[in-house]
């Protein structure tokens, strides 16, 4: 009999393998092998791409979360950092702490690996800085603008914005700070694109020179890659965007880019979208229609949208209140809502309370002299209640009762044993029930996927459709200004801070609103 | 608990619980389609199964008879190549003939269970592998040139469907 090998399974079969492998650098390799191969590696990349965009189109998505190992070298929390996927990594530059200390650091994540690395490259470091804009030209990233908040001293001082640019040469590792030929003014939460050549620079907030305070801008500026020559961009006469930042830019075409939503101030969200013509002379900006505004997110300035295919998909809080009572992450939930309550207050006391029976409540409330707010107070106490009427019939809290056992040490000894398993149980099945309490009071919001389709919005009349939602997947709990990146048949969420974490009394430590959590939007997985 | 009869395509029968057997959807469809009865002495013929490689299916179905179904959306869960149970990564300790018939046993069986694991170990055993050293584990032939092994190596996969 001939040995099995793997040339002898199915096309079917070595596709359903190679689905497994990590659809990056490993993948690549295996079309590299034989021309069978190759042609299995085109199949399944074919149908991963389709199931995605499927699964987005169906809002059918899973969501995978990767929360950082703790030995191993991590990138910290942070937000309004930047991020571009490159080759088969995903780079991260700056952004700021709950204390809004910017970073300057660059880190790459290994997207098959799904591991951070930190290059520690050489050359001209940019500033620390928050809301720049990385962007990937060739085999380089190129750095823009971005905003510092200044020290606290002296008084009165106003955000710094910078025009600085710096090139990143992935290859040789190198940070280079470029001189250009004329100069924007400094800016902070704009939008790029490259196109060939150019790169294209919308919005943001700028401080022109000499100015105090900063304005919400509508220039273009483009620059050229090869001569690095600014240039500021005029339009034509007409309707145009209002000044703005934090929106999201995409490229349709080499003619034609896309504006969507962004913020005007903070009482003033856009939700608009402009196609830019870039052409001849003067470019020219068309406002497109969008339809379906009933199935429209309702932030798209701290939520950055992302383009797949002819959609573009933005993730936003889910918006019926009660679509969220499935926590997608129990236990993540979990972790976080113990360490909100210290510990005195909370497990360990009653832990504590099961091994000895002397402590009761009264006491055990008494060492909590915590302030609460008054509905999980009594939630609290009602639990307690709960808890204090099954322990009371136990064994040794009444002389009479334990008698019987009092010739048989170990029985007796066996049988306490037994029942404090059984309190501790019930225990923590109240402190489950409490915290889920705790958790319904807090109205945790998740995030999940909305999908804007752009097919045809070249063609006059310019429409664009929001999609109605189907079956709305939970996803990670709240979050903005995180960014959302494509990597291969998935996307990348990184980073970000939870919305409600000035309005949140109970959180003591803000710092655990900033996630360094990464999150994937993938298809389901399909099986042969 | 009836028991029924496999055949395997060397002739070897084996008497296994009809549970334990309907983890293979082909049997088990086979069995209600038929309208086979389990008082029934029956025998089922497997030709695409031998022996020793029907011996270790049944070990492995007999194992994992409890398991739950598989949810059919598990999104808190990451599915990746390295949660192979331990029993498992022991189970398939053997050599790549018997891996790849068990991928086929699993693949023509329909034991969704079996075929993951299977495949996961062998997905493993590429991951990480330069093309060459795939070839070499597998041995698998290359039928490139050199000059299409060089414009493979710089063909973007992800680019055509956009």
């Amino acid at each position: 009999m001939v040995e099995s090998e793997i040339e002898t399974l199915p096309d079917e079969v070595l596709e359903f393998i190679l689905s497994l492998i990590p659809p990056y650098r490993d993948l690549h390799d295996c079309m590299q092998v034989s021309k069978r191969w190759r042609r299995c590696v085109l199949n399944v990349v074919k149908t991963k791409q389709r199931n995605l965009y499927r699964a987005i189109n169906e809002f059918d998505v899973k969501w995978e979360r990767i929360t950082p190992l703790d030995m191993a070298p991590t990138i910290s929390k942070r937000y309004s950092h930047t991020a571009v996927v490159h080759d088969n990594s995903m780079y991260v530059f700056g952004g700021c702490t709950c204390a809004m200390t910017t970073f300057n650091d660059l880190w790459r994540l290994d997207l098959s690996k799904r591991q951070w690395i930190r290059p520690l490259a050489m050359g001209t470091y940019p500033s620390p800085k928050a809301c720049s804009s990385l962007i990937k030209h060739g085999n380089t990233l190129i750095l823009f603008g971005g905003w510092a908040y200044p020290p606290s001293y002296p008084l009165y001082q106003s955000w710094h914005l910078f025009n600085e640019l710096h090139v990143y040469d992935v290859v040789a590792n190198r940070w280079t700070s470029m001189t250009t030929v004329n100069t924007p003014p400094p800016v902070a939460g704009h939008s790029v694109s490259v196109i060939g050549d150019w790169m294209i620079v919308f919005g943001g907030l700028q401080k022109p020179c000499n100015a105090v305070h900063c304005e919400k801008s509508n220039d273009i500026w483009k620059l050229h890659l090869s001569s690095w020559t600014w240039f500021k961009q005029e339009v034509e006469g007409g309707p145009k965007p209002n000044g703005r930042f934090g929106q999201t830019q995409v490229v349709l075409d080499d003619e034609n880019l896309l504006i969507l939503g962004g913020s005007g101030g903070p009482t003033f969200h856009y939700c608009d979208g402009w196609l830019l013509k870039m052409k001849g002379e003067l470019w020219k900006w068309t406002k497109i229609e969008i339809l379906g505004k009933q199935n429209e997110p309702s932030n798209i300035w701290s939520n950055p949208g992302c383009k797949m295919g002819d959609k573009i998909v933005v993730l936003n809080r889910i918006r019926e209140p009660e679509a969220s009572p499935i926590a997608y992450y129990p236990k993540a939930t979990w972790t976080m809502n113990v360490n909100r309550m210290s510990p005195e207050d909370g497990r360990l006391a009653r832990i504590d309370l099961a091994g000895r029976r002397t402590d009761r409540d009264d006491n055990v409330n008494g060492k909590r002299g915590t302030l609460r707010n008054q509905k999980r107070e009594a939630e609290e106490e009602e639990g307690h209640v709960g808890a204090h009427i099954k322990i009371t019939p136990l064994p040794g809290t009444s002389g009479l009762n334990m008698a019987a056992f009092q010739s048989n040490d170990r029985r007796q000894s066996e049988h306490a044993e037994k029942m404090r398993e059984k309190r501790l149980a019930c225990l923590v099945k109240n402190e489950e029930i409490l915290l889920q309490a705790f958790k319904k009071e807090k109205k945790t919001h998740h995030l999940g996927v909305y999908v804007l389709d752009i097919a045809g919005i070249l063609e006059p009349p310019h429409r664009a459709t929001w999609l109605p939602p189907k079956n709305m997947r939970n996803g990670p709990e709240e979050t903005i200004l995180y960014t959302l990146v494509e990597g291969k048949s998935e996307l990348v969420m990184f980073g970000g801070i939870q919305k409600d974490a000035n309005s949140l009394g109970l959180s003591k430590n803000l710092s655990n609103q900033i996630s360094n959590s990464l999150h994937f939007v993938m298809a389901p997985n399909y099986v042969i | 608990m009836p028991n029924i009869k496999l055949q395997s395509s060397d002739g070897e029968t084996f008497e296994v619980d009809v549970e334990i057997a309907k983890c293979s959807v082909t049997i088990k469809t086979m069995l209600e389609d038929l309208g086979m009865d389990d008082e029934e002495e029956e025998v089922v013929p497997l030709p695409n199964v031998n022996s020793a490689i029907l011996r270790k299916v049944i070990q492995w179905a007999t194992y994992h008879k409890d398991d739950p179904p598989p949810p059919e959306d598990d999104d808190n869960k990451e599915k990746r190549t390295d949660d192979i149970s331990s029993w498992d990564a022991d189970f398939l300790k053997v050599d790549q003939g018997t891996l790849f018939e068990l991928i086929l046993a699993a693949n023509y069986l329909d034991i969704k269970g079996l075929l993951d694991v299977t495949c996961k170990t062998v997905a493993n055993m590429i991951k990480g592998k330069a093309p060459e050293e795939i070839r070499k584990t597998f041995n698998i032939k290359n039928d490139f040139t050199a000059s299409e092994e060089e414009q493979v190596r710089k063909e973007n996969e992800w680019c055509e469907e956009k």
